[in-house]
């Protein structure tokens, strides 16, 4: 980088938390600091769902998708209006009636102390380990590209986010995120309008539409697939045909997702404290609303950004390898691991020189069968080509190194400085929301509630900044130590073993009358225990865990209800 | 002197629901949410050639 990248990065980072800062120095009540007063609008909650949402590794990981699988994940956000309607209609009225802080608050109300402490619990504890690698994940992708190593990277990205969380609380942190979404858009869009302006100018605008249509990757709506069984995979070897084990297609789409985004946005604390943070319910409503329509248009650019890359690089030179440190590992290979990797090189070579020459004929107009079989298959070439090179050297899939690639090495410095601004402001905003959403369900559902019931609000105000520095240093000391291990993936699919049974829990306390806290808790732990059980012996799309623990906590839950109703249980 | 607002907008600061109320907000939402996954299926099924589909 060069300082003039490092400057545009410097200014626009610091002016972003100092504004975001400034607004809510000061609070002096836990509600002031935990939901801002209520004091927030609409548009600024909607701003910090998303913010919150769009973590840096989904960005870069985002265009990495899209350059190497088209536009299928954006099939992953299909339920998210339909899932933000039954929010607005059923959860947001629920958490407004009451002067609560955390959603699981709601649930001592309904069914008593023991529910809302295992549920709280829960999050606790399929939040901690996210957030450690919501700080790590980034560093470790900008560790390979800039040379510094992953702990000083990691240290600047937890102490900035613990030292603005705990100075501005909540409200801090939602008018950072504010900010921090509108460098996140304008890099995006910046990013995308060099690369159109680039590849359009090249092959015109039909002629790039062409060109990704023909490479596969105009694939947005997958509804049917030939292969497809419908018996559920119980070893690795029959995971490809498996419908279930399918990650992105329509029906995960529209029904596993669902369930995950009913979880995530309506009873997840993370997501959750922006609505109790809003004036009011309309507020909350129009910010759910707000952030599902502009989520899908911003995924898709997102993901059409690492279409237009593909035929960038399509064009000119396509990197046998995007991770900085391959190079180097290939020269020090042993012979016969090296012999296969050179014949993976003159593969890709090959292949990517056909791929070019195909590309500009389809982009022309000539959309004979056999140009375009020779494109594809030169596209599959090109693709084997590398997965064999990687082989040979024995490196993990290069996918969040694509997008970061492209700017360090060809975009201009003020440009990178800029988009450097906005992957840091995406990593920051997803660690100060899972930071003091940790810090409010350790310091409302458990300090205050077991352990110093009688505290009085300045003390309490003052706890709860020392158990947010606690998590914010003890997430990043676990951040600096995890090394560069396989965990990123891992981590979103722990969070949907929690996410459907935690929203059983939620599904009972609206819509079944007769449960009480013994049908929650039996049901909590039945929800838990079937995940985790079809987790170790079936190969089952992680998107579908939201579906079945959310289904069998609420089947069990009303089992118990039967058998024992609700008696003598706390007010609704 | 400004007359006293009636029940129930005095504690509510926002403007009132798009398109007039929240059951029809949410009748549109659902409804521009069905619209776009279906342009999205005319993309695919106009525009894209799945990989291994042309010999």
């Amino acid at each position: 980088m060069t300082w003039v990248a490092w400057a545009v990065f410097l200014l626009v980072t610091a002016y972003t938390i100092w504004d975001g800062v400034r607004r809510t120095l000061g609070a002096r009540t836990m509600e002031g600091f935990f939901a801002a007063g209520r004091s927030i609008p609409w548009w600024a909650a909607g701003l910090s769902v998303m913010a919150t949402q769009l973590s840096a590794i989904t960005l870069i990981g985002g265009v990495g998708m899209g350059y190497q699988g088209g536009l299928e994940w954006v099939q992953f956000y299909f339920a998210l209006p339909f899932a933000m309607v039954i929010l607005c209609v059923w959860f947001v009225p629920m958490y407004r009636q009451h002067p609560i802080l955390t959603a699981y608050e709601l649930l001592e109300r309904r069914f008593g102390p023991a529910t809302r402490t295992l549920t709280s619990v829960a999050f606790l504890v399929s939040r901690c380990l996210a957030f450690a690698v919501v700080l790590y994940a980034p560093a470790v992708v900008f560790s390979a590209m800039t040379g510094i190593p992953i702990t000083p990277m990691v240290f600047v990205v937890g102490t900035v986010t613990t030292a603005y969380t705990v100075l501005g609380g909540v409200g801090g942190v939602v008018w950072t995120d504010v900010k921090q979404m509108g460098i996140i858009v304008v890099g995006i869009a910046a990013c995308f309008g060099f690369l159109l302006w680039d590849t359009v100018g090249e092959l015109g605008f039909g002629g790039v539409f062409a060109a990704l249509g023909a490479a596969g990757k105009l694939n947005a709506v997958e509804v049917t697939n030939p292969q497809w069984s419908m018996a559920p995979a119980v070893d690795a070897a029959a995971k490809a045909g498996s419908f279930w084990s399918d990650e992105y297609n329509l029906w995960t789409g529209l029904f596993g997702t669902l369930f995950l985004f009913l979880s995530y946005f309506g009873c997840d604390q993370v997501q959750v404290q922006s609505l109790l943070s809003s004036r009011s319910a309309d507020a909350s409503r129009r910010a759910l609303l707000m952030s599902a329509f502009t989520k899908i248009p911003l995924q898709l650019l997102v993901l059409l950004l690492g279409g237009l890359l593909y035929v960038h690089h399509a064009l000119a030179a396509e990197p046998l390898l995007f991770h900085p440190a391959d190079p180097a590992k290939a020269e020090a290979l042993a012979p016969e691991p090296r012999a296969r990797f050179d014949t993976a090189a003159q593969a890709h070579a090959a292949a990517t020189a056909q791929r070019a020459l195909a590309m500009r004929q389809i982009a022309a107009g000539n959309d004979d069968p056999a140009t375009l079989a020779t494109y594809q298959q030169a596209v599959v070439g090109a693709q084997r080509a590398q997965n064999d090179a990687r082989a040979a050297l024995g490196s993990k899939k290069d996918v969040n190194y694509v997008f970061p690639d492209y700017l360090f090495r060809e975009v201009p410095k003020p440009l990178l400085g800029l988009m450097i601004a906005a992957i840091f402001a995406a990593a920051v905003s997803s660690a100060a929301g899972a930071l003091s959403s940790l810090t409010s369900a350790t310091m409302v559902d458990v300090w205050r509630r077991w352990l110093q019931p009688r505290l009085d609000e300045a003390r309490a105000l003052r706890t709860s900044r020392a158990v947010m520095a606690f998590w914010g240093l003890a997430a990043t000391s676990v951040a600096s130590f995890l090394g560069d291990r396989p965990l990123l993936e891992q981590v979103n699919q722990f969070g949907s073993l929690f996410y459907g049974s935690i929203l059983g829990v939620f599904l009972l306390a609206l819509f079944a009358p007769r449960a009480g806290g013994a049908a929650a808790t039996t049901g909590l732990l039945a929800g838990l225990g079937v995940t985790f059980a079809v987790d170790a012996t079936m190969h089952v799309a992680f998107l579908w865990y939201n579906l079945i623990g959310a289904v069998a906590c609420v089947g069990v839950g009303l089992l118990v209800a039967m058998v024992a109703p609700r008696g003598q249980t706390p007010q609704r | 002197m400004h007359p006293t607002p009636p029940p129930g907008l005095a504690d509510s600061p926002e403007p009132p629901p798009p398109f007039g109320s929240w059951p029809r907000t949410y009748a549109a939402s659902i409804a521009l949410a069905i619209v776009v996954i279906a342009l999205l299926w005319l993309l695919t099924t106009y525009g894209n050639v799945p990989l291994g589909s042309v010999r």
